[in-house]
């Protein structure tokens, strides 16, 4: 097994509560759910997984256990619940079983050809979210977009088509890091110093004469 | 590619750009010794990603080496002097993608421009010959491309996606052309097709004025049926454009959680989260100022 230290990327000494700041970052990241309808599902899962270890792990280690032993990982991830919701089996009602099974072992050029065969008049709500499903894996966005907003125009109730939609709808807009300090520009120079510059006259002073 | 892949300066730690600087002078560097100097004006920053992206999961710490930059006398240049292989072949890439642009600018541009990309094509020819003899596989990549590209474009093809897929396929499989089947490759494959996408998206966006007015093709004039200037600026329009651009660089970021490396991967962090992002907003703003005109 891999350093559980390098897994998380933290040095040995790091905290406990950088240990699980470490791990929310990372778990965050794995578990996008852009990812989790992409092609590299089944990567991501793996990282989610070795991440769950090493952190285990790690807990077992500082708790004065056995370290690197516990190969069982008992720690579950909240967020795991939704995670499995494209992988499972729970399309028995589907009537593109077929089609499902094969976009999910990657086969998409089949499942393509499957769907492509089914005249115009009789595509359904679920038959636009797998062509969308197939174009999100292949990386063409903008028909994936289409055809995911089709689905869900079809089907409005279905939570499936919605967050598919969801996902791909959060990942359309700009700046991939949100979290920025903002900067200081010439506005809030001059606000800051008109802010002072009453603070100063409450108190009988003056910073900018004649304001 | 079209140098829109780079760094955003403000966000990179000072360790990560000194050596960003030392890939880029190591890429010059073996351009000039590979080619020729003049070769080395084709250095690209897409090429340096090339680089990052192919040495990213590569083990050990790069060993560096100070020496002079020739085009620059007086500035004291990091070459990096182990792992020549991946700047080998991003000195290929570079002479042979300049190639097929200086044929493509020849075949679509007319007048002066036309006798100009005609004089470097003939230029570029016998180092593309080095080149492709030397990565026969590259040479292959890149043309074939090309040919898809070309078959799209007489097509009129107005789906943004198939048009970016030529270029985007390319860039995959160049980067991947030396990489053992495995997570890492599939991994390695996804972000380069995003990347490649978003390159050809972006200059698409970034040409729509010029295309416009040309009547040269591209795709999303095709795709949102704009016929005039003001079609062109309407909300619709940009929004649609833009919702492209971010899916696209979004995507990238997001999968590279899914590979492991060091300072590399920082770097390829700061290009795909914050260096993209930035240079969207640079080509956005343009068509924003323009319109408060």
């Amino acid at each position: 097994m891999a350093d559980p230290y390098a897994v998380l990327g933290i040095p040995r000494n790091a905290t406990d509560e950088q240990l699980k700041d470490a791990y929310r970052a990372l778990a965050r990241k794995y578990q996008e759910d852009s990812l989790a309808s992409g092609p590299l599902a089944d990567v991501a899962r793996r990282k989610m997984e070795e991440l769950d270890r090493a952190y285990d792990a790690i807990v077992a280690e500082r708790r004065g256990q056995t370290a690197y032993t516990s190969d069982q990982s008992s720690y579950t991830n909240a967020g795991n619940g939704g995670y499995n919701a494209y992988g499972g089996s729970a399309y028995s009602g589907s009537q593109f079983a077929d089609v499902r099974a094969q976009i999910n072992s990657g086969r998409i050029d089949d499942a393509e050809m499957i769907l492509d065969g089914i005249p115009i008049g009789s595509r359904t709500a679920e038959w636009y979210f797998l062509k969308g499903q197939i174009q999100q894996r292949r990386g063409w966005f903008d028909e994936a977009y289409k055809n995911y907003s089709a689905a869900c125009q079809r089907d409005p109730g279905n939570t499936e088509y919605a967050a598919a939609f969801n996902s791909l709808n959060n990942n359309s807009r700009g700046g991939y890091r949100q979290t920025r300090g903002g900067g200081c520009d010439a506005c809030d120079i001059c606000s800051s110093l008109l802010c002072a510059d009453c603070c100063c006259e409450c108190m009988g002073g003056d910073l900018i004469p004649g304001c | 590619m079209f140098g829109y892949v780079r760094i955003f300066k403000p966000e990179l730690k000072v360790r990560e750009y000194e050596e960003y600087k030392a890939v880029y002078c190591t890429l010059c560097k073996t351009l000039g010794k590979e080619y020729g100097l003049v070769s080395r004006l084709l250095l690209s920053y897409d090429a340096t990603f090339y680089i990052l992206l192919r040495d990213c999961a590569a083990d050990g710490t790069p060993q560096y080496k100070k020496g002079r930059c020739p085009f620059n006398p007086a500035k004291v240049c990091n070459y990096q002097t182990d792992c020549p292989e991946s700047y080998r072949a991003a000195a290929a890439l570079t002479v042979i993608l300049a190639y097929h642009k200086a044929r493509d600018n020849r075949r679509d541009s007319k007048g002066f421009k036309k006798a100009a990309a005609a004089l470097a094509c003939a230029f570029l020819r016998a180092s593309y010959k080095k080149a492709a003899k030397r990565y026969p596989h590259f040479a292959e990549i890149a043309a074939a491309s090309m040919e898809k590209q070309q078959v799209l474009e007489a097509a009129q093809c107005d789906s943004a996606d198939r048009a970016a897929d030529p270029s985007a396929s390319a860039l995959a499989a160049l980067c991947t052309a030396h990489m053992p089947e495995g997570e890492q490759r599939r991994v390695t494959e996804r972000i380069a097709y995003c990347v490649g996408r978003w390159v050809y998206l972006m200059d698409a966006y970034d040409d729509m004025e010029k295309d416009l007015k040309n009547g040269g093709y591209n795709p999303f004039l095709l795709q949102y049926g704009v016929t005039s200037s003001e079609k062109l600026r309407q909300d619709d329009v940009q929004q649609g454009v833009l919702r492209s651009l971010y899916m696209t660089e979004n995507e990238a970021a997001t999968t590279l959680a899914l590979l492991s490396g060091g300072v590399r991967r920082s770097i390829l962090e700061n290009i795909l989260c914050d260096g993209l992002n930035a240079k969207t907003a640079e080509i956005r703003e343009k068509y924003q100022d323009t319109h408060a005109k």
